[in-house]
């Protein structure tokens, strides 16, 4: 639904009455309120006071503010006519003047009204409330994107169910999915500690929570596909709880699945990029050409000592994907380990032990003992070799895949490695601002000013409501001189003006201003 | 600075004034207060009732008790504009200290709840209550909550410069029977005139630290360090005991301002078992150096419900100067169950104030064969005991059955690092043959030959050489610190990475190639005679 007119013509005496404190929403489902603003035929801009910033018309959902420019050059002698009678072009309609005012005074109360109603909802106690065959969702977001995501998720619950032959125990209702509207939010209401990005509560009550990535969305559906996958491996014997190496790895490899919301469809096996990138770096896979390492770097994990991990942490859930990526990858394989895992929950010749708050599970030595019997391997090493070997074939094929290994190089302090890898995803169509803030980033690291102030531009252009971004320009223009300083400090205070309740631009801003 | 000495208020037949702040309220009856932490500077006073409610079996857990709590949380228009201030180092050059004070109670709420995943049910600012102008909010606690699901409800009144907020805590299922006793505390607030300005402290504690942090520290004296750490220990004493609701005991020991409120009979228990551990651990390892140990403060709350709303603080309520250990009277846990943390922590504020190093680069067997020994201490009469629990004996009962070897001596020693996260069923908990080697180096009379010979006290030796060669590391490092050229190459990046990549483990394993190179050069016969006393020593465990 979108309220940006197409007029094109208003002569600019009339914009006086127009200047107002106007609100916008986003589609990503964030607002602006209180500024004034001006609409135009390819966006709005926001004057904030410390510059302006304009806002492409495809990030836009809603705003108050109404359009008053034109172009006079190409007037037909009828249309000249027509405004020399005191006529307006109004919607593609001429009309008088009084006529539109109105109208457009009615406009803004209505989108002011959706405006205000839509950032309630965004407070949880006002949240959205909807039901779908297998679920009751409850979200934060805008219901129009909620939508693609409560299709999705009852998409994947019929593949998967009848792909692994499980039928929901007769006394379970629909499972309750929570979904809000931002990563801090999620923490905050979810109570999820710091860098959790979803998670299954598989006891009462039994929800599922994760949050909507505006920068990334295809990370938000890779956690919905990630931990809804818990819930349905959770069917399969909601007394029984998984070992969390084969739990989370196939969780994971499900996470990788591919949805086309056009056609409401799935696909699994794809390759969880991030991941690979992390794994590649662990055993050196991911250095660059020519260049021999020294044994130490190539540090492979075993499937023995994977299996009896206490602590399965973000590493380890690379290594799981990784496995189970093969295991369902290669056809001797799928249906054996498919079969083995429903049996770890069903099948009564494997031993169960009582764990915690009466699950029953399985110890390490038996899942040993039946992974090899099912897969009907002699001996783990065998397997594991056969694993590596898949690893050292994988390759990142797409500019997430890249976008995620220039991350994590910059994490591991390589900012020259990380440019080459941003720069890829860039090459192969990255959409995602957040790349070119990562190859800004590694370019101030190398004192590539100019570049990095490109980059940020860039990113800037993509996403101009994303605060941090002006933060991350300003750093790089305040080691320019005097008046690189001067204009670092008023976009640290425009980013300020953006985000003024981020605690980190605060920190960036009110803090660096010593008030 | 902290409100513990500045704004004391009272609490008199169920009314608690503070005429400092300036306001007053209805304490429900029968709930009593709770001392606050020594470096709280937000709330004011906290108060608990002596009703415990039992939460939804389902919902909240089987297990689920609550007792509900009241806080009051003063906002200070100064303290929270006040986020950076400029001052002078040694040198006079200026250094800027940035703060982060709470906002209003909802940033308080947002920056310190720790029960749970919350969001405000209710938000509803300029609300009338009589004269008053208050904000109401209500926060639920739904998602992840630690004991139930929690339902808090809170009036901010607008003082003079101060905005307080009453905020009581209640378990979700039993809100809607108690918010009445709360809506009545809240009608009953009142401000009044305030009476002197809030005394100032001296702000020594402010400025000044008794600890390694201070970059002058290792150019004082000895006595100068002695004296720094009594005089921050009297201040900080001072402030806790003005801090103390009625009700509370003050009592002094050797090495303790003991503040209780337990029973006589468990205070005198508790204060007899720290004494003996703290004297064993100055004659066990006070000869380490010339440094002085600060005097703590012992705090005993009456019960877990007490100390849980004692130990709730603001998130900023923390000082390096603090040498408290607070704990709380259990009528169900014996000596060794109750008092082994009580140990554990008497001893690792002992180790930070003899070495600031000492706990990060101890080699890493020696570190957990000692913690563990000490957390297995139990005090009898006068006499400290170290008694193993029955997991190490069933961890060399399933050596035995796996017919594995326990591992020699020069084996524990000489552990990399890493190798102690990679316990397996073979080799099970790496953690109790460290703590029954500590055990045999010091439960025998006499030390094994052995070691005997390379000084009077082969541990302290050890720990003393630890600190030596930690230091030489640590300026070693800052020497070689940065290659002023920046990597140019891929290639020399990786390398880069490579190097600086498990810096905490290297630098741990150097520490200890290091101490056992200085101290532990022995020949392999050498070596071969402690493992045959060590196993002598298993074998009068009956571990072998």
């Amino acid at each position: 639904m979108k309220t940006i007119p197409t007029c094109c013509f208003l002569p600019l005496l009339l914009l006086a009455p127009l200047v107002a404190q106007d609100s916008l929403q986003l589609k990503d489902g964030r607002f602006v309120f209180g500024k004034r603003m001006t609409a135009s035929v390819d966006g709005v801009t926001v004057h904030f006071d410390n510059g302006n910033v304009k806002v492409p018309k495809e990030l836009i959902r809603s705003c108050t503010a109404r359009d008053a420019s034109g172009n006079t050059t190409d007037l037909s002698t009828s249309d000249k006519d027509k405004m020399a009678k005191g006529l307006v072009m109004f919607k593609g309609r001429w009309v008088k003047a009084v006529v539109r005012d109105k109208q457009i005074a009615r406009d803004r109360v209505a989108s002011a009204r959706r405006i205000e109603a839509a950032k309630k909802r965004r407070k949880w106690v006002n949240r959205h409330k909807m039901k779908t065959r297998n679920f009751e969702f409850e979200f934060t977001i805008d219901p129009e994107l909620m939508r693609g995501y409560m299709d999705l998720m009852e998409v994947y619950y019929k593949v998967f169910t009848k792909e692994w032959r499980i039928r929901k125990p007769s006394k379970m209702g629909r499972l309750k999915v929570c979904f809000y509207h931002d990563r801090q939010y999620f923490e905050q209401v979810g109570g999820a500690p710091s860098g959790v990005i979803g998670y299954f509560r598989f006891v009462e009550p039994i929800e599922l929570n994760f949050f909507y990535d505006r920068m990334d969305e295809g990370a938000t559906v890779d956690v919905m596909f990630h931990e809804a996958n818990h819930y349905l491996t959770h069917l399969i014997d909601p007394k029984f709880h998984y070992p969390a190496w084969v739990n989370e790895s196939l969780a994971e490899y499900y996470g990788a699945s591919s949805w086309d919301p056009k056609t409401k469809t799935m696909q699994t096996g794809g390759i969880q990029e991030g991941r690979l990138a992390v794994l590649q770096d662990a055993v050196g896979l991911n250095k660059i050409a020519n260049r021999t390492g020294s044994v130490d770097d190539e540090n492979w994990l075993g499937l023995e000592d994977m299996i009896r991990i206490k602590r399965f942490s973000a590493i380890h859930y690379a290594w799981g994907w990784s496995f189970v990526h093969y295991l369902l990858s290669t056809p001797k394989y799928k249906s054996k380990f498919k079969k083995y895992y429903i049996d770890l929950a069903k099948s009564k010749k494997i031993k169960k032990v009582l764990g915690f708050r009466a699950f029953r599970s399985v110890e390490p030595d038996e899942q040993i003992k039946w992974l090899k019997s099912y897969l009907g391997v002699k001996d783990l090493k065998v397997l594991e070799k056969e694993w590596h070997n898949y690893i050292r074939q994988m390759k990142a094929a797409s500019a997430n895949g890249y976008h995620w290994a220039g991350t994590f190089a910059m994490s591991r302090g390589m900012p020259i490695k990380a440019q080459r890898l941003f720069k890829v995803a860039i090459d192969m169509g990255s959409t995602n601002p957040m790349t070119w803030v990562g190859l800004g980033r590694a370019q101030h690291r190398k004192d590539k000013n100019a570049e990095a102030v490109a980059s940020f531009d860039k990113a800037i252009s993509m996403d101009p409501l994303a605060a941090m971004f002006y933060i991350y320009k300003a750093r790089v223009l305040e080691e320019g001189g005097e008046a690189g300083k001067e204009e670092g400090k008023k976009l640290r205070k425009l980013a300020f003006e953006i985000e003024p309740d981020n605690d980190q631009i605060i920190m960036e801003t009110v803090w660096e201003d010593g008030k | 600075m902290p409100n513990s000495l500045s704004a004391q208020g009272t609490l008199r037949r169920g009314v608690y004034s503070n005429s400092e702040l300036g306001f007053q309220l209805k304490v429900p009856a029968k709930w009593t207060q709770v001392p606050t932490q020594v470096d709280e500077r937000w709330v004011v006073a906290q108060f608990q009732s002596d009703m415990r409610y039992e939460g939804h079996v389902k919902l909240d857990g089987p297990r689920c008790r609550h007792r509900p709590t009241m806080r009051v949380i003063k906002f200070d228009e100064a303290v929270s504009k006040d986020i950076a201030s400029v001052g002078r180092d040694a040198d006079d050059a200026a250094v800027r200290t940035h703060k982060r004070p709470y906002r209003n109670y909802r940033d308080y709420v947002k920056r310190n709840s720790s029960k749970g995943g919350f969001y405000f049910s209710v938000e509803k600012p300029g609300a009338k209550l009589g004269k008053y102008s208050v904000d109401i909010y209500e926060v639920k606690v739904e998602k992840l909550s630690r004991n139930g699901r929690r339902h808090y409800i809170a009036y901010v009144f607008r003082g003079t410069g101060i905005d307080f907020a009453v905020e009581f805590d209640f378990l979700e299922y039993k809100f809607k029977k108690l918010k009445s006793s709360a809506l009545r505390c809240f009608r009953s607030f009142k401000l009044i005139p305030r009476t002197t300005g809030a005394r100032q402290s001296s702000g020594i504690e402010d400025r000044i630290t008794g600890t390694w942090l201070d970059p002058d520290w290792k150019n004082k004296s000895a006595a100068e360090r002695r004296l720094l750490r009594r005089k921050i220990a009297e201040l900080r004493a001072r402030r806790a005991i003005a801090g103390l609701p009625r009700g509370w005991r003050v009592s002094e020991s050797k090495h303790f301002t003991i503040l209780s409120n337990a029973s006589k009979k468990h205070t005198s228990r508790l204060v007899k078992s720290a004494e003996t551990c703290r004297t064993w651990l100055d004659k066990r390892f006070g000869a380490m150096n010339d440094e002085y140990v600060s005097k703590g403060i012992l705090r005993i709350c009456r019960n877990y419900d007490e100390f849980s709303v004692y130990r709730t603080r603001s998130s900023d309520a923390v000082s390096l100067n603090n040498r408290e250990i607070a704990t709380y009277e259990n009528k169900n846990l014996g000596n060794g169950a109750a008092f082994g943390p009580l140990f554990y922590s008497l001893y690792t504020q002992f180790m930070a104030e003899k070495h600031n190093l000492l706990h990060s680069s101890t080699p890493y067997w020696l570190r957990s064969g000692m913690e563990d020994y000490l957390r297995s201490a139990r005090v009898r009469g006068s006499k400290i005991e170290f008694t193993s629990s029955t997991y190490v004996a069933k961890t060399f009962r399933l050596l035995r059955r796996s017919k594995v070897e326990p591992r020699t001596p020069r084996q524990l020693m000489n552990l990399a690092d890493s190798q102690f996260s990679k316990g397996n069923k073979k080799d099970p908990v790496i953690a109790h043959q460290l703590e029954t080697f500590f055990r045999f180096i010091e439960s025998s009379r006499k030390q094994p030959k052995i070691l005997e010979s390379r000084g009077s006290d082969f541990v302290l030796d050890y720990l003393r050489e630890s600190m030596k060669a930690a230091e030489e590391y640590e300026t070693a490092r800052k020497a070689s610190k940065p290659s002023s050229t920046a990597a140019v190459t891929e290639a020399e990046e990786e390398e880069r990475t490579r190097q600086r990549s498990g810096r905490i483990q290297k630098r741990r394993n150097a520490i200890c190639k290091a101490v056992n190179g200085a101290l532990c050069g022995w020949s392999d016969t050498e070596w071969q005679s402690l493992d045959r006393a060590y196993r002598v020593y298993l074998k009068q465990q009956k571990y072998l």
